[in-house]
């Protein structure tokens, strides 16, 4: 086939066409699929540095409750309100969403394995709970993987990364202003989740020694693809009122 | 699945009597006298794992024969409207108040046109609940089905000394997890415009 377009400025031939898209894929794949380079950490450290990866992660039991927008893989946006009891002692996160006038969707427990106690479709899906789980175990609770390094990215954020059992990776990087983000990648490291904490501006001041965000935004990357919006409404300590469950 | 949803009936529930009616037929003829009303309430999720209740607020309004307005202003303002049997429902966002097209609204469509059974006392034309009167001032109402019955186990409403008021309306789930609304500010018989429940 005689090849198309403006002689000597640019030519289309189908054989580079197949060549294109094969190169078009693996860039995309690329592009989706780099964990990030640490820099080492260099004197002068801003102060706490060595500390900030543990910022995102709560340290006592609480109970927060978000009202929370989520946008489906079908696009359909649902609103909803979330309550999530965190006991990092125990690994241990219990999950309720509602909807606005009172009705629980969902009701489960993570405590070594997944106990649903209540579920409404669509949240009756096996596959769904168990990855609402482990979103909320991202946001909240410390990796469970091995670190396998820690220093600087993107302008003095400092970042820690912590490799699993099963070859993903989760990155936790914090920034100067306290905002921080979480990505998990998988085994061959394609970004699956990506986490954001963010603080008021003039709301920075922490709550018992813990820093909780007023904002988490979640996005599941991927043909199924969700994102949750949260909003913190409310975050009662627990431990400091004696109150279990 | 509609069924699961049928939390959400306390809408219905606001003014189908008076303490001083002592049967079910006498509350749907007092019931047949009311033809709007405007209360504000608050909501409060009670559930055992809880430290505390999870509190909303807002307020109610209806029309005879089939307009609602149930509105949240706390914690997270949203809008249901029926209008003569139409639903939608507005939910605020980053950009405002924005209508939800989700699943809900097909759900909330259900759940309306059974309130507006109850609001007019007509108990019979629902076929989801057995109706029956605690003392003088609470009718209970229990499911019918056993599915049902897995998700609600009865819902108690409290009457108002006024004649036309609700002050309480629970639904209880389990022994521990329950939803209450109290009803204050109510006023029964008052002009409300068409506009209130087409427009947000």
């Amino acid at each position: 086939m005689k090849p198309i377009g403006i002689p000597g400025i640019l030519r289309y031939d189908p054989a580079i066409g197949k060549y294109a898209l094969l190169i078009s894929v693996f860039l995309i794949v690329a592009s989706c699929s780099s964990l990030p380079e640490i820099q080492p950490f260099r004197p002068p450290l801003p102060k706490g540095s060595e500390n900030r990866c543990e910022q995102p992660f709560v340290k006592n039991k609480w109970q927060f409750v978000h009202s929370i927008r989520a946008v489906l893989p079908n696009g359909q946006r649902q609103s909803m309100i979330g309550t999530i009891i965190v006991a990092p002692e125990r690994n241990r996160v219990h999950c309720i969403l509602m909807s606005i006038e009172g009705l629980v969707l969902l009701d489960a427990v993570y405590d070594q394995k997944v106990i649903v106690n209540r579920a409404v479709p669509p949240f009756d899906e096996p596959g769904m709970v168990q990855g609402l789980i482990w979103d909320v175990r991202l946001m909240f609770l410390k990796p469970e993987g091995v670190s396998t390094g820690s220093g600087v990215v993107e302008e003095r954020s400092a970042i820690c990364r912590y490799k699993n059992g099963d070859g993903s990776t989760v990155d936790v990087i914090v920034q100067l202003d306290g905002n921080w983000r979480i990505d998990q990648y998988s085994s061959f490291d394609f970004i699956q989740r990506s986490v954001q904490g963010f603080f008021a501006e003039d709301h920075q001041t922490g709550v018992l020694g813990e820093f909780i965000p007023e904002r988490l935004e979640l996005v599941a990357h991927g043909f199924m693809g969700y994102k949750l919006s949260m909003n913190l409404i409310e975050a009662i300590p627990l431990f400091s009122q004696g109150l279990s469950e | 699945m509609r069924r699961f949803f049928f939390f959400n009936i306390v809408f219905g529930f606001f003014f189908l009597s008076s303490v001083w009616a002592v049967t079910l037929e006498q509350i749907q003829k007092e019931a047949a006298g009311v033809f709007s009303v405007r209360a504000e309430f608050i909501q409060e999720k009670h559930m055992k794992i809880l430290a505390k209740p999870l509190v909303s607020t807002g307020v109610m309004l209806f029309k005879s024969p089939k307009s609602v307005r149930w509105e949240y202003f706390q914690p997270v303002r949203s809008i249901l409207m029926m209008d003569n049997g139409r639903v939608k429902r507005f939910i605020e966002g980053e950009n405002g108040l924005v209508e939800d097209l989700g699943p809900a609204k097909e759900i909330m469509q259900f759940v309306l046109q059974e309130i507006t059974y109850w609001l007019k006392g007509e108990f019979d034309s629902s076929s989801n609940f057995t109706t029956s009167l605690k003392g003088e001032r609470t009718i209970v109402m229990t499911p019918k089905e056993e599915s049902f019955l897995k998700v609600i186990e009865r819902i108690e409403l409290t009457l108002s000394d006024q004649p036309g008021v609700m002050d309480r309306v629970r639904i209880i789930e389990t022994q521990d997890t329950y939803t209450e609304y109290r009803f204050q500010k109510t006023m029964v018989n008052i002009p409300l415009a068409d506009v209130l429940f087409r427009k947000i």
